[in-house]
């Protein structure tokens, strides 16, 4: 019974990290920008199918094909930005989460087109038998993967808490006009964070591809569960955040494991609902009304 | 030309006897196609007008009221699945089980209306977004729905004819029913109470309009429209399962034909339901992988273009800046 439990918390964290890497991007896009964007699943998938074409057709270098598969996406990411959600800063947010919407299907369905719906897996250069480590059973993708998520929400904390361009970041967000007034360059501002999360979705889509698979729908479930990481986790929250994806990850292992697998998914819309009723600000935020 | 009535509308004297001969013309037209067109051409236009109800459902909560209610499809799919659970197990006739589905809609839309009706913009969006979710996965999971294997329903009895002209004529006359039911509400002052919401809710609130009960009074005549079209669907296809009844694509259609149309007016999500469905239809032959492209790039455009609607253009000399005033302007 115990050691049950021990294996459904272990998968459940490893479950949990893997949301929380989803959910950094749209932390800052969604939590700080507060752009509703239905995009950031198709950056998550084209991030999964620029590093399996780099890696499977051009043969490149693993770790190669990662950087220049974000950097990639990022280049998307900058264009969407520019073309579609710069024209409407600061219009209703109706037109900007339908445009998102529409660029979503579209990215979507180029992806079948290119790609076609076979799922598809990325090679990797170590193997990935698993490893056992008393009653826990683990892989090494698993490993990178959740260690690089830590690495990169502390990096992306550091930077949003500390540095000048981070403290600009969060003035723009927070009160564009005084932002403008003592110098910045709010438009910048803008376009870097949208490229920033976008090249985090894209990281996420490639480190979750090397453990699962890449198909062109695997944006769908991977941007419900980071629409409710970031809401549980509190907007713009980072700890808030990785804190979020895994009590998910281990509520809904134990739930799975304890009560029913048929709701296992349910779980973290019931905790959003509740969320959004009782607790707008997030688990982790200062409590406020909306 | 422009008299005012008591709640400041323009009040058209004659100069329409041109528009209304044109809408009776085609109303006549819709109600003897039947007679006169091929089953394949009956049914495509039972579904137009099928999307042309969940158009009309949006166009209630967010083109009138403001509120973008992305879940929607929830009350379609609750519709649906009420009709089959009644009619399967226990034996109900379609027309109870059909008021039971709108009735069931409206007290469920109701019910969780007053809780997330005081969540704004995003948070509101998302909190439908989940609930659509949520029901989905409940009626996955549980054994009177049959789970995933989906239900049967009982059959229509009757020819292929018979069943085509009477899915035809219930889903036209529901259209015209919900048009109606707009119509009404867009004269009504509950019709100006939510565009008082929709502009502004605080100024709204001032000036004595009490938003709660407005704008859950909204989201459960949406609900009701969507239910009804869900029960009728089900009826109709005569099996459902989760995978159907909740799939996404619809969902973002009806946004798009209320958009198209023009969200906020009382005939315009009806003429994008047209438009899009046909157009669909007509380029799907040729066209099926690039479909979703379509769509996906007339969303996009439209809203960055023409947030107003397409029926908004109509009578306009097209300029450079009309063409650039979408993107200045942007508001659905």
């Amino acid at each position: 019974m115990l050691t049950e439990v021990l294996q459904q918390v272990i998968n459940g964290l490893v479950m949990g990290s893997t949301y929380a890497l989803t959910a950094v991007g749209l932390t800052m896009i969604f939590g700080m920008m507060r752009v509703v964007n239905f995009t950031h699943g198709e950056f998550y998938m084209l991030g999964g199918f620029f590093a399996f074409q780099l890696t499977a057709s051009l043969h490149l270098n693993y770790y190669v094909s990662v950087v220049v598969a974000i950097l990639a996406v990022m280049a998307v990411g900058f264009v969407c930005e520019r073309v579609l959600l710069a024209p409407l800063r600061g219009k209703s947010i109706d037109t900007t989460v339908l445009v998102t919407i529409g660029l979503s299907i579209f990215l979507q369905n180029l992806a079948l087109l290119w790609w076609g719906p076979t799922p598809k897996s990325i090679p990797l250069p170590f193997s990935n038998t698993p490893l056992q480590w008393g009653p826990v059973v683990l892989t090494w993708s698993r490993i990178l993967a959740v260690s690089i998520t830590f690495g990169l929400i502390v990096l992306v904390h550091l930077l949003i808490q500390k540095s000048l361009l981070g403290k600009a970041m969060r003035a723009t967000f927070q009160e564009k006009d005084a932002a403008l007034l003592a110098g910045v360059d709010v438009e910048r501002i803008y376009a870097f964070t949208f490229t920033l999360g976008a090249g985090l979705a894209a990281g996420a889509g490639v480190l979750l591809g090397s453990i699962f698979l890449i198909y062109p729908s695997m944006g769908n479930i991977a941007i419900l569960k980071a629409f409710i990481v970031v809401i549980l986790g509190g907007m713009g929250n980072f700890i808030g955040a990785i804190c979020g994806g895994l009590i998910l990850g281990v509520t809904e292992g134990l739930g799975a494991g304890f009560v029913s697998s048929g709701y296992k998914d349910a779980i973290g819309f019931v905790l959003v609902i509740l969320i959004l009723m009782f607790r707008p600000s997030g688990l982790f935020g200062k409590a406020r009304r909306l | 030309m422009a008299e005012r009535d008591r709640l400041g509308r323009k009040t058209t004297a004659g100069g329409a006897w041109a528009t209304r001969t044109v809408f009776g013309v085609l109303l006549l037209a819709a109600f003897l196609v039947p007679l006169a067109l091929r089953g394949y051409w009956v049914r495509l236009l039972a579904n137009v007008f099928m999307f042309g109800i969940l158009a009309q459902g949006v166009n209630i909560i967010a083109g009138y009221c403001g509120y973008l209610a992305l879940g929607n499809i929830l009350f379609f799919g609750l519709g649906a699945y009420v009709t089959a659970v009644l009619m399967t197990h226990f034996g109900v006739p379609f027309p109870v089980a059909f008021a039971a589905s709108g009735a069931g809609a409206v007290i469920f839309s109701a019910g969780i209306g007053l809780l997330i009706l005081r969540l704004k913009g995003q948070y509101f969006l998302m909190a439908t977004l989940a609930l659509s979710e949520l029901m989905r996965e409940v009626i996955s999971s549980l054994d009177i729905t049959g789970g995933g294997r989906g239900l049967t329903l009982p059959m229509f009895t009757g020819g292929a004819a018979t069943v085509n002209n009477f899915f035809y004529y219930l889903m036209l006359l529901l259209m015209l029913a919900c048009t109606f039911c707009i119509w009404l509400i867009d004269r009504s002052y509950l019709g100006l109470a939510f565009k008082a919401i929709k502009f502004d809710e605080d100024a709204a609130s001032v000036m004595g309009i009490n938003p709660p009960p407005y704008k859950t009074a909204a989201w459960a005549i949406s609900s009701l429209f969507t239910g009804f079209a869900g029960s009728a669907f089900a009826y109709w296809m005569g099996y459902i399962d989760p995978g159907v009844v909740f799939e996404i694509t619809p969902s973002i259609k009806m946004y798009l034909m209320m958009v198209l149309g023009g969200a906020g007016t009382v005939w315009g999500p009806v003429a994008g339901a047209l438009f899009i469905e046909l157009v669909s239809e007509l380029a799907w032959s040729r066209f099926m992988e690039y479909q979703f492209l379509i769509v996906g790039s007339i969303l996009i455009l439209t809203c960055l273009f023409t947030p107003k609607g397409l029926m908004d253009l109509v009578g306009k000399k097209f300029t450079w800046s009309l063409f650039t005033k979408g993107i200045r302007e942007n508001k659905i």
